[in-house]
């Protein structure tokens, strides 16, 4: 066991390889769970490219779930945690004769990647009766909640996989940090499987290998986005080097601390970062994200609620999904004057990719609703029309 | 002095006991008719010789055919003197693992044409499923330390000393489970057949005309040297060698010679490993040099309890003296 440097657990924890703390390159992306509307264009995206085959079929490697309850395979972030000490890695809390602390999925947890879909947390709520959702301070968090969670191989930088593989068949490449599992060397163990805290390695039942999300490295290695990412009409994902400073993804985790990782207790330092959802639960995400730490959470969803009077963290947003190309760098210009700020980006080379304004132009046409007679967004918003049956505008729909 | 108010005196008692759980032979009971040729279960003939972890195997020379051997209940096999090896868990590197199977009677024969071994453990459950997650093969090797060094590491040689291992696996044997190979329809629902199709039964999967000609039959793995994506195994058992912990590795496929045959009967695996001796020059395999010895070592892993890689029951070193 070699000690390690866990940048964002803050301490040092125990690792069965020496790996080094930093990359040149280490492959990196920021999922906004805020703008995720679960419409599965990822997933498929995926699924199309990859793991069409044989012996693929229950294989998600990229998934969206509805939280908390749902997840692909089912349960795995649950079960885990009620496995694992808390104050301790998987790695820390590793049983005898394990390197990993970790469990196999049943078949029966990968027979359904949508339970649970938009499925609510909260109090219940009678017949007739609705949730109370304040429109007008922007930041309130629901009674009732439930988030999409998008989720891919995190690339982590103390990958668990490779940390159980008892073949060494699995390696995390220097060039850019996407983990990879040798398809020649592989026998089938499941040992991945087991270990995976995100269990984003699948066993091929065909092939008797175990396989997953390969970071679209064939793309990366041509300066371009994941299937994923690229694919994604919500525009929620941005992909990057985050050991560069001059980085997008850099900056929303190290300088605006906006984006959170996915289960950092876990202890494998996992690359895909969220920008958490404004309307749920603080505790439940600091659970999820910030390592039981809320200050964490309120500070990345104030920062990002804020976001329209901080003109970088707004131009940085602007880049989630513009380009194909991976976004090495950014500038902002005019960063004085909103009206003309602009953000430009450069691809990895340096090159510049394009120049998008930070405050597009808005323009709001105001129509008249003769029935409700209200002109005004706002009129309408303080009608309480939902409980007014009588309101003629109901009959309607 | 024995006490007076005893009827039985306990050693007595310990005998008869001992009589008829050792002295009765082994599958008597059985209602399954024995194939044709198949010798009796040859447990009786070990019995008493049990060798601690560094015994001996004896090869004498017979006079029969491969294919005479590779039936492991062929009576050729009678002729052979059993050695039953102790196993114990693997606890040198992690993952640990083992222990369940405690020994394993090990048999060799040479022949003009090859060599053969055949192993005989209990195992109540057959397990050649690695269809389903959490499902792993029953499976045995035999371990032969490759060049001159007495030295040689047991856990998987070393680079100064290789070892060359021959493994059998249940799942490669031609009546294991395979996924996809008929097409999907509802009787797979059945948990009796699991054994024809696929396991995910709520899931879509293509038929096979579909998925052929979608990622190539194996997927990924095909398309490069790999024996596991193999849909039909020409044999049940893979030559591999080994220079230290981590680094297994397939022999190239000219030297896939290994036969094998697993046949499991009332809660026992009895398997052949045969080795026809090559035209041309493996340099990886050992020489069966006749009045000569050499170190061998067995491991068997038992897929009901999640056996596999290092977790295994292994035994030490052993001399295999070859008549």
């Amino acid at each position: 066991m070699s000690r390690v440097w866990n940048e964002q657990l803050k301490r040092w924890t125990t690792y069965p390889y020496d790996l080094p703390d930093q990359y040149d390159f280490q492959w990196s992306a920021i999922f906004n769970v805020n703008r995720c509307i679960a419409c599965q264009t990822c997933t498929m995206a995926c699924k199309s490219t990859w793991t069409f085959g044989k012996g693929q079929e229950h294989m998600w490697w990229n998934n969206v779930s509805t939280k908390p309850y749902g997840d692909h395979p089912r349960g795995f972030d649950a079960k885990l945690l009620s496995m694992l000490p808390k104050g301790k890695t998987i790695f820390e809390a590793a049983p005898e004769g394990e390197r990993v602390l970790g469990y196999i999925p049943d078949d029966v947890d990968y027979d359904y990647p949508n339970a649970f879909e938009d499925s609510t947390c909260g109090p219940h709520i009678g017949a007739g009766q609705y949730q109370e959702i304040d429109v007008s301070k922007h930041k309130t968090q629901d009674k009732q909640w439930f988030f999409y969670l998008q989720r891919i191989c995190n690339h982590c930088k103390k990958p668990a996989c490779l940390a159980a593989c008892p073949r060494k068949a699995i390696y995390k490449r220097k060039e850019d940090g996407i983990v990879l599992i040798d398809q020649e060397r592989c026998r089938g163990y499941k040992k991945c499987i087991m270990a995976c805290p995100y269990k984003k390695t699948f066993y091929n039942t065909y092939t008797k290998t175990s396989q997953k999300c390969i970071g679209c490295y064939p793309r990366v290695e041509q300066g371009e986005t994941t299937r994923c990412i690229a694919a994604c009409i919500g525009k929620i994902r941005l992909l990057g080097n985050i050991e560069d400073e001059k980085s997008p993804i850099h900056y929303l985790v190290h300088k605006a601390k906006v984006a959170l990782p996915l289960y950092p207790q876990f202890g494998t330092e996992p690359q895909i970062y969220y920008i958490p959802p404004r309307w749920v639960n603080t505790k439940f995400l600091a659970m999820m994200f910030g390592n039981y730490d809320e200050a964490k959470i309120k500070h990345a969803v104030k920062t990002y609620m804020n976001a329209r009077h901080d003109v970088e963290l707004l131009g940085v947003l602007q880049l989630f999904g513009t380009t194909q190309q991976i976004v090495g760098s950014y500038e902002i210009i005019n960063r004085g004057n909103p009206k003309e700020a602009k953000v430009r980006a450069f691809d990895l080379k340096g090159q510049e990719l394009f120049v998008v304004p930070i405050y597009p132009k808005v323009e709001v046409h105001l129509t008249r609703d003769e029935q409700l007679n209200i002109t005004d967004i706002k009129e309408l918003a303080s009608l309480d029309i939902r409980r007014d049956a009588n309101v003629p505008w109901r009959n309607q729909y | 002095m024995l006490k007076a108010k005893e009827p039985i005196p306990t050693f007595l008692l310990f005998l008869c006991v001992w009589f008829i759980v050792i002295k009765s032979p082994p599958g008597a009971d059985s209602a399954q008719p024995a194939p044709a040729g198949a010798g009796k279960s040859q447990v009786k003939e070990a019995a008493g010789k049990a060798l601690d972890s560094a015994g001996t195997i004896e090869m004498k020379t017979a006079s029969c055919s491969g294919q005479d051997l590779l039936d492991p209940m062929s009576r050729y096999w009678s002729q052979a003197s059993a050695a039953v090896v102790a196993l114990k868990p693997q606890n040198i590197v992690t993952p640990y693992g083992g222990g369940s199977i405690s020994t394993v009677l090990v048999k060799g024969l040479k022949l003009s044409s090859g060599v053969a071994f055949r192993f005989e453990w209990k195992d109540e459950t057959k397990d050649s499923d690695t269809v389903h997650q959490t499902k792993f093969r029953d499976a045995v090797a035999i371990e032969f330390p490759l060049g001159t060094a007495g030295d040689t590491v047991l856990a998987m040689g070393s680079p100064h000393g290789p070892v060359n291992i021959w493994h059998w696996k249940a799942d490669w044997e031609p009546d294991a489970p395979v996924m996809n190979d008929k097409p999907y329809d509802r009787d797979i629902d059945s948990p009796s057949i699991a054994s024809s199709a696929s396991v995910y039964r709520r899931l879509h999967v293509d038929s096979p005309r579909e998925a052929n000609t979608a990622q190539g039959v194996g997927g990924p793995a095909s398309g490069v040297y790999n024996l596991f994506p193999q849909s039909a195994h020409h044999s049940p058992v893979e030559d591999l060698v080994a220079i230290g912990i981590s680094s297994v590795s397939t022999k190239p496929e000219r030297f896939q010679t290994l036969k094998g045959r697993g046949v499991w009967r009332d809660g026992r695996w009895h398997v052949v490993i045969y080795k026809p001796l090559a035209e041309r020059k493996d340099e990886d395999c050992p020489e069966f040099v006749p009045r000569s010895s050499l170190n061998t070592a067995v491991a068997i892993w038992n897929g009901s309890k999640q056996d596999r890689n290092g977790m295994k029951s292994v035994s030490n070193w052993m001399t295999l003296k070859v008549r």
